[in-house]
């Protein structure tokens, strides 16, 4: 009995109206690929279906030679290709790169075919496709392991190519910089820099973005699957099939080192975005303090330096991390590790007596903390920054614990191409930017997409995400956390109605 | 190389903060004329404005709406954008004001202000002779 197949599901952006077909609201998946059907099915009619179709998989044609023999699938495939054998059967055959099993001795009784898949345990389509407002997904599933698919994302980027000008030469941080007449000559993009961005930042988004993670399903009714994740960006003539519609901005190039034009600083607005002309392809050596641990404890009551019971509660959670991770402070090797207890008041009041308060906040933490980790004053440090950048709101009413190396900083290369597209896909930013009155990003903030990682992937994962100066490709670095591939495992999930799992 | 100007005598300060690489530029206006620069290495000096072109650029500030004008905030889903901060001090007063969304976003105060400025450094860059 035929297997019933059903268009795999299908999530598209807004569009024009197109003709449907499959039912309201459902447009049929455009199959690249010719359907499998399991080897207990297969007939000579199932093979002339698929050759009608198109060249037939290999798994079709390598079945099909068991079942009919060798002579027999060679009298199919000529016709399907167009090209007439004139000699040698197996000379021509386009598809099967495996030689064919040797016929069995007489009266040894034939290998019995491998047993067919249970349907139920393996994936009913073989592709599934999700359009987004960020990107495209595709998956082809393989499996079960050790064999592995393929999740393809895809980021559509439309980009106007902008010169650079004299006015721009009087904005910051341009107007700091004294323009050689080289580089006042350099103003305009050529044809060949435009090319070459394109496939830059195509490359550099690429490299930076695939195959850091794979993506995992094992669930006990279901065949073990895993899926590599490759991110594919296309370059598109149409805005209004980009998800992201770029302006490139062209800044002078030439001249020595100590004398270049300082970088632009690259955005991303919604599905906009602006990148100059080096984040194709220059990275940027950036400095950061490496941290083992960035946590806020909060929050306090008015004018108090009182821990309360659920403060109390997150301090035994940061020792029980520390316990489990085993993390010492003091020298290691290069490092030097040192914990930080740094007190913290909202703006009201005075700033001398915030000072003062902020101090004893953190003092009244690091005593808590040593109680429950075991752990002496050794290495670590009391400080207060009052109510410096502070604002109302009674968040800052706290303490934040950082455990840092002082040894020494560690710098990176930032791939400024890929931590925009982290902007494209749907990611905040990770690193420090603390603004007056409380607003930016204060160490130990959630980015906003702390709650999707967090409902999706656990607080584990979540917690990689805190804001800090790291090596994190959203922060200051160029590593891609398990929690950056948020957003192309939900559509993973959503396209295969499963709950698969970022490894 | 300039020496950085004293800040105490500077009746406007221009800063750029770029969050992403720590890069700073600033720009100063100071009552002696003087129009410095801080490139993110060294200080040098774009011109020196006369006592009329000083008092013109402070009439700058005021018209502009500086003195009374707040901070502009960045959108909830811009990232990566600079600070740029104009501080001020006239008329035995001082503040600042911040465009935490900049380029992407102009502040509607520094625009007006920024084309006097411009135009007053072109003047004592190039002088017009008198007839």
């Amino acid at each position: 009995m035929a297997r019933q197949r059903r268009p795999a599901p299908v999530r598209r952006r807004p569009a024009p109206a197109a003709p449907v077909l499959g039912g309201a609201g459902v447009a049929p998946v455009e199959l690249a690929e010719p359907t499998v059907e399991p080897a207990a099915s297969l007939t000579n009619q199932a093979m002339q279906r698929s050759l009608r179709a198109g060249a037939p998989p290999a798994e079709l044609v390598i079945e099909q030679r068991r079942s009919l023999g060798n002579q027999a699938m060679q009298r199919l495939l000529p016709a399907s290709t167009g090209r007439r054998q004139s000699a040698g059967p197996a000379a021509e055959s386009p598809i099967v790169t495996r030689d064919p099993a040797p016929a069995p001795a007489l009266g040894t009784p034939l290998a019995p075919p491998a047993p067919a898949r249970d349907p139920a345990r393996t994936f009913a389509v073989p592709k599934f496709t999700h359009l987004g407002p960020r990107f495209d997904a595709d998956y082809l599933p393989v499996g079960p392991t050790p064999a592995e698919g393929v999740l393809t994302i895809t980021l559509k980027v439309h980009i106007t190519f902008k010169d650079f000008t004299r006015a721009m030469m009087r904005q910051e941080p341009f107007a700091a910089h004294r323009f050689t007449p080289e580089q006042r000559a350099d103003f305009a993009w050529t044809a060949a820099e435009k090319a070459a961005f394109a496939t830059d930042f195509a490359s550099s988004v690429q490299s930076g973005w695939s195959e850091k993670h794979m993506m995992d399903l094992k669930e006990p009714t279901f065949d073990h699957h895993r899926a590599k994740v490759k991110i594919v960006v296309k370059i598109v003539p149409d805005a209004a099939q980009a998800h992201n519609k770029m302006t490139a901005q062209k800044v002078p190039t030439v001249g020595p080192a100590d004398k270049k034009a300082p970088r632009f600083r690259s955005f991303v607005q919604g599905d906009t975005s602006t990148l100059e002309i080096r984040d194709a392809k220059e990275t940027e050596a950036l400095e950061h303090r490496e941290k083992k641990l960035v946590r806020q404890v909060k929050s306090f009551a008015n004018n108090s330096a009182a821990l309360t019971p659920e403060m109390e509660g997150q301090i035994k959670a940061i020792a029980d991390i520390v316990k489990a991770k085993k993390i010492t402070l003091g020298p290691d090797g290069a490092a030097k590790w040192e914990m930080f207890f740094v007190g913290r008041t909202t703006s009201s009041g005075a700033a001398g007596l915030n000072d003062k308060l902020g101090k004893d906040r953190a003092a009244a933490v690091q005593t808590k903390f040593n109680a429950e980790a075991g752990q002496t004053t050794a290495n670590q440090k009391v400080v207060s920054k009052g109510e410096t950048n502070a604002g109302t709101d009674p968040k800052f009413r706290r303490v934040d614990i950082l455990i840092s190396n002082m040894g020494g900083t560690t710098t990176v290369q930032f791939n400024t191409a890929a931590h925009e597209a982290g902007h494209m896909f749907g990611l905040d930013d990770e690193y420090v930017e603390e603004k007056k009155g409380g607003e930016g990003q204060f160490a130990g903030d959630e980015p906003a997409h702390y709650g999707d990682v967090k409902a999706l992937m656990g607080a584990e994962a979540a917690d990689e995400m805190l804001v800090d100066n790291s090596g994190s490709l959203m922060s200051k670095g160029a590593t891609v956390k398990r929690g950056h591939y948020v957003y192309f495992l939900q559509a993973l999930n959503d396209m295969t109605a499963k709950k698969w799992t970022v490894e | 190389m300039s020496a950085a100007p004293r800040d105490e005598r500077a009746y406007l300060t221009r800063e750029y903060v770029d969050p992403t690489g720590g890069r700073q530029t600033r720009r100063v206006w100071t009552d002696d004329g003087r129009v410095a620069a801080f490139d993110g290495r060294e200080w040098w000096t774009v011109c020196t404005l006369t006592a009329a072109q000083v008092a013109q650029a402070k009439a700058a500030i005021r018209a502009a709406g500086l003195l009374t004008a707040a901070d502009l905030a960045a959108p909830s889903d811009l990232h990566d954008a600079a600070d740029l901060t104009y501080r001020w001090r006239l008329d035995g007063r001082t503040g600042a004001v911040t465009n935490h969304a900049y380029p992407a976003l102009s502040h509607p105060n520094f625009v007006a202000l920024e084309e006097r400025l411009n135009a007053l450094e072109d003047e004592a860059s190039n002088p017009q002779d008198g007839g």
